[in-house]
């Protein structure tokens, strides 16, 4: 079972997530903010990350960039689903090294699901 | 002078010239044979003239010689000095003999005979017989020979005679017997100068005694001059120059002349005193001379006359010269006459005066080229005369406008008090400005800055001036050095307008944005003469626009999330991951997910407006297929139009090139207006679209026969949420930011948009873009889709 970590603080958005990604198959672990991301990663390493951007205590970018500096970290695959769309937004993580970034109110979690499976299956 | 006049004059001298040299040779020669011929004349008929009275002397001679041979003679002489008596018979005899002498001779006055004793023993005057003769002459010269007693006054006739008296001599003791004497009047010498003259009325020939003194008449003075008036004259002198009597004497007269030197004819004065042409003759046997001479004057007068005919011929010659040389002068400077009467009237202005003149000499050509020349000048006046109408007619408007142009400037002069106050004026506003506005040289040597310059940058004007723009000192600097040489390129080369933004700091160090429009102004060259820079300080704007960024990101960060959060319980639910759900539950989650997408286009429409606001379009061009894309959006809209019946015209050039575009941005317009055509246009309606190439574009139109645009609404079709009347009364769905984003989109790549509408009609959407497509810029955002 691919094992999937999402950082998102919106309770609800997290709660659609674990019901249609634990639903398609996946083992679904959720962090609410970038602190915790980076902790869960130190005894879990999942085969992709879907990640917020905007989050309390440590945003996405930061972690993105922690977990960028870390090899340990660097092999996995990290979609960017954010609210935020601007090209700054896009291509600051892009640098940064992501997988994809998808605008969470333009996109259905079937589309999710199916880039998902492309990247890890 | 007139040209007749000089030619008849230069005739006239050449003539004259001519004869004058032509009559003095002519004048002389005759002169000279004249002299010649009367010299011959008078030589020859002096030397007629001596041997005549020569002849005569010696006949006389012979005739006493005779006389006193006669027998009779000595006879009569021995008789008388043998007995002392003479005889009566021989006396008688002897008389006899003397009277028949005197009588055979007119000119013989008196013949007698002297005995040797000196005493007259016999004469045919007997009053002289008896007389004692001893002392004569005649008788001491006659003893010996035959003697001519040169012409004398005789004291016993008183009259004036020659005598030649002989010897008598004994035939056998040839002694002396006695003298026989003849006495003689000169009628005879004097008849032979008689009639000399000939035709000559001057010339005459007379003999003179040694002692100068006339022995015949003078033909002016008569007989009365015999032996009493002397001729004193060089011809009288010189025959009697002994050299000259002496030659004579020895070898008569030829070769006189070369032999010593002299010229027999002699040009002098006479014994009147008159000038005469002379010569002269001695005549060695009577001691006497002969001079034959004539008036200069007469001499002259043939010469004179032939002279006097010359002079006449000479006036004649003239006189018909000078008519002749004046017809003919007139017949060559008539034409020239012809010609500068007719250069005169021509120069008066008369240009159709014709110059008559048909000879084919240099004059003539002359006229013709005259004529022709008037010909040119005439058609000249002509084509002068046609400008100067034009001239006149430019001129006449120019003057209007000079006049109206100087009633400008008058109004302008008295403007110039007013003016000054307006410089003023002027300065004040500039100074006051709110933006700060600097004016610097070619080189940017800042020339003027005013209050708001100092106000904003906090640097004194003084400080300014003389300092060039974008010094660190003063309050540029802070951009990349890549910028200030766009930004000179721009202004001082390409000579165009720069407008941007540029990061400059006050003199506390302070930050702050400036909106720059930089523009250079130019000369009539296109030369750079100052360089005009306004820049607003917009940092609080730029602050303001941040913030408003800044909320519309976040706001629209915040108001996606629950959207997102709703649209996928919305699909969840609709899966059926909730449990099947009832067609009523289905009905109301679909509304409720429809009305979600609403929102979130909604939101992602506000989120564009504010990047578009802030000129942050990202445009990415590829080469695009305009035409693939249309169809794209027709197929992505085709649900909407099947549901609505509408016929869809689709008219595609299929030659058109790729262009360089962003597809995404232009997709967007496409869709906005053909969903706008599908949602304003009724059921069964009819929706065209088209794509043509026109020149250096591509036209898109999308028409469709809907419900148009009121007029009252066209002005504000573009504007940002703004929805037509019509429309929002039909329709509550619609943002009202569907054409405001085509119009920036259409406009940010380089291309227009422009409608055309009838209400209940429908309406045509059109807009271009380039075929050279449109470049790309880095900054700025992706549109939310």
């Amino acid at each position: 079972m691919k094992k999937i970590i999402i950082a998102e603080d919106d309770k609800f958005l997290s709660s659609a997530y674990r019901l249609k990604l634990a639903k398609a198959g996946f083992d679904v672990q959720i962090v609410s903010d970038g602190q915790e991301l980076l902790e869960i990663l130190e005894k879990y390493i999942p085969d992709l990350i879907l990640l917020d951007l905007v989050m309390p205590v440590v945003d996405g970018f930061t972690a993105l960039k922690s977990i960028r500096l870390n090899p340990k970290f660097k092999p996995i695959p990290v979609i960017v689903a954010s609210n935020l769309g601007q090209k700054e937004d896009i291509d600051k993580a892009k640098e940064l090294g992501i997988s994809d970034f998808v605008v969470k109110s333009d996109l259905s979690l079937d589309m999710l699901i199916e880039k998902i499976n492309k990247l890890i299956s | 002078m007139k040209i007749s006049n000089k030619i008849s004059l230069n005739f006239i001298i050449v003539f004259t010239i001519l004869l004058i040299i032509t009559g003095g040779i002519v004048y002389y020669f005759t002169i000279a044979i004249f002299r010649g011929e009367i010299f011959n004349n008078l030589y020859y008929s002096g030397r007629n003239l001596t041997s005549h009275v020569k002849t005569y002397i010696e006949d006389q001679k012979k005739n006493g010689e005779i006389l006193a041979g006669a027998s009779i003679y000595r006879d009569f002489l021995n008789e008388s000095i043998s007995t002392g008596t003479e005889s009566k018979v021989i006396k008688n005899k002897i008389d006899d003999r003397l009277e028949r002498t005197l009588s055979t001779d007119s000119n013989i006055t008196e013949v007698f005979i002297i005995n040797k004793n000196g005493k007259v023993i016999a004469s045919t005057d007997k009053q002289q017989v008896g007389k004692d003769r001893t002392s004569d002459p005649y008788f001491i010269n006659g003893q010996k020979e035959v003697y001519l007693k040169d012409v004398y006054l005789s004291s016993i006739t008183n009259k004036i005679n020659f005598t030649i008296s002989v010897p008598i001599k004994n035939e056998v003791t040839n002694n002396l017997l006695g003298i026989s004497v003849i006495r003689y009047k000169l009628d005879t010498l004097n008849a032979i100068f008689k009639d000399f003259g000939e035709s000559y009325k001057t010339k005459e020939a007379f003999l003179i005694n040694k002692d100068f003194y006339f022995l015949t008449p003078s033909l002016f003075k008569g007989d009365s001059v015999i032996l009493n008036e002397k001729v004193n004259t060089e011809n009288s002198t010189r025959c009697f120059d002994p050299k000259e009597v002496d030659y004579v004497t020895k070898n008569g007269y030829s070769g006189l002349e070369k032999t010593i030197g002299v010229s027999q004819l002699i040009e002098s004065k006479d014994y009147r005193g008159i000038d005469v042409i002379a010569t002269h003759n001695y005549i060695p046997e009577t001691d006497w001379c002969l001079i034959t001479k004539i008036d200069r004057s007469e001499f002259l007068k043939e010469p004179n006359l032939i002279a006097s005919i010359f002079i006449y011929v000479f006036l004649a010659s003239l006189l018909i010269l000078i008519i002749v040389s004046y017809l003919f002068s007139q017949k060559i400077t008539k034409p020239i006459k012809n010609l500068s009467i007719g250069a005169k009237i021509i120069g008066d202005g008369n240009l159709d005066y014709k110059i008559k003149n048909d000879s084919k000499d240099e004059i003539g050509q002359l006229s013709q080229e005259f004529n022709k020349m008037t010909d040119s000048i005439k058609q000249s006046r002509l084509e002068i005369d046609f400008k100067v109408k034009e001239q006149t007619k430019e001129i006449v408007s120019k003057a209007k406008e000079i006049e109206s142009k100087q009633k400008t400037l008058l109004n302008i002069l008295k403007d110039v008090e007013k003016s000054k106050n307006d410089l003023e004026k002027f300065k004040m506003a500039v100074d006051n400005a709110s933006d700060h506005i600097i004016i610097t040289d070619p080189e940017g040597i800042i020339l003027f800055a005013n209050q708001a310059a100092q106000d904003i940058t906090g640097f004194n004007k003084k400080d300014m001036i003389g300092k060039k723009v974008g010094d660190k000192h003063l309050w540029g600097g802070k951009m990349p050095v890549s910028f200030y040489q766009e930004l000179w390129k721009t202004i001082k080369f390409d000579k165009k307008v720069f407008i941007g933004e540029i990061n400059n700091h006050r003199k506390n160090g302070e930050k702050y944005i400036a909106m720059a429009n930089i523009s250079p102004v130019l000369d009539s060259k296109n030369n750079v003469v100052y360089f005009v820079g306004i820049e607003r300080d917009i940092t609080h704007e730029k602050e303001i626009d941040r913030m408003k960024t800044e909320f519309i990101s976040l706001a629209s960060h915040q108001l996606r999330t629950p959207l997102s959060a709703i649209r996928w319980f919305g699909e969840m639910l609709l899966e059926g991951d909730a449990g099947v759900l009832t067609k009523d539950q289905k009905e109301y989650i679909t509304n409720i997910s429809l009305s979600n997408s609403r929102m979130i286009d909604l939101v992602n429409s506000l989120l564009n407006i504010s990047r578009i606001e802030s000129g942050q379009i990202i445009i990415n061009p590829k080469p695009t297929d305009l035409g693939a894309l249309v169809k794209d959006v027709l197929s992505e809209i085709r649900n909407e139009t099947k549901i609505k019946k509408q016929k869809i015209i689709i008219d595609i050039d299929t030659s058109l090139p790729k262009i360089d575009i962003d597809p995404k941005l232009i997709y967007e317009v496409y869709k906005n207006l053909l969903t706008n055509a599908n949602k304003y246009t009724k059921v069964g309606g009819k929706i065209s679209i088209s794509l043509l190439k026109k020149d250096k574009e591509i036209i898109s139109q999308i028409s469709d026969n809907g419900f148009g645009i009121p007029n009252k609404d066209k002005v504000h079709i573009f504007e940002r949420f703004f929805r037509a009347d019509n429309i929002s009364k039909l329709e509550t769905e619609g943002t009202g930011l569907g054409l405001y984003l085509a119009k920036a989109i259409i406009e940010s790549s380089a291309g227009k948009i422009w409608f055309k509408s009838r209400e209940n009609v429908g309406t045509t959407f059109s807009f271009t873009l380039p075929l050279i497509g449109v470049k790309a810029n880095k900054k700025g955002a992706t549109l939310s889709s």
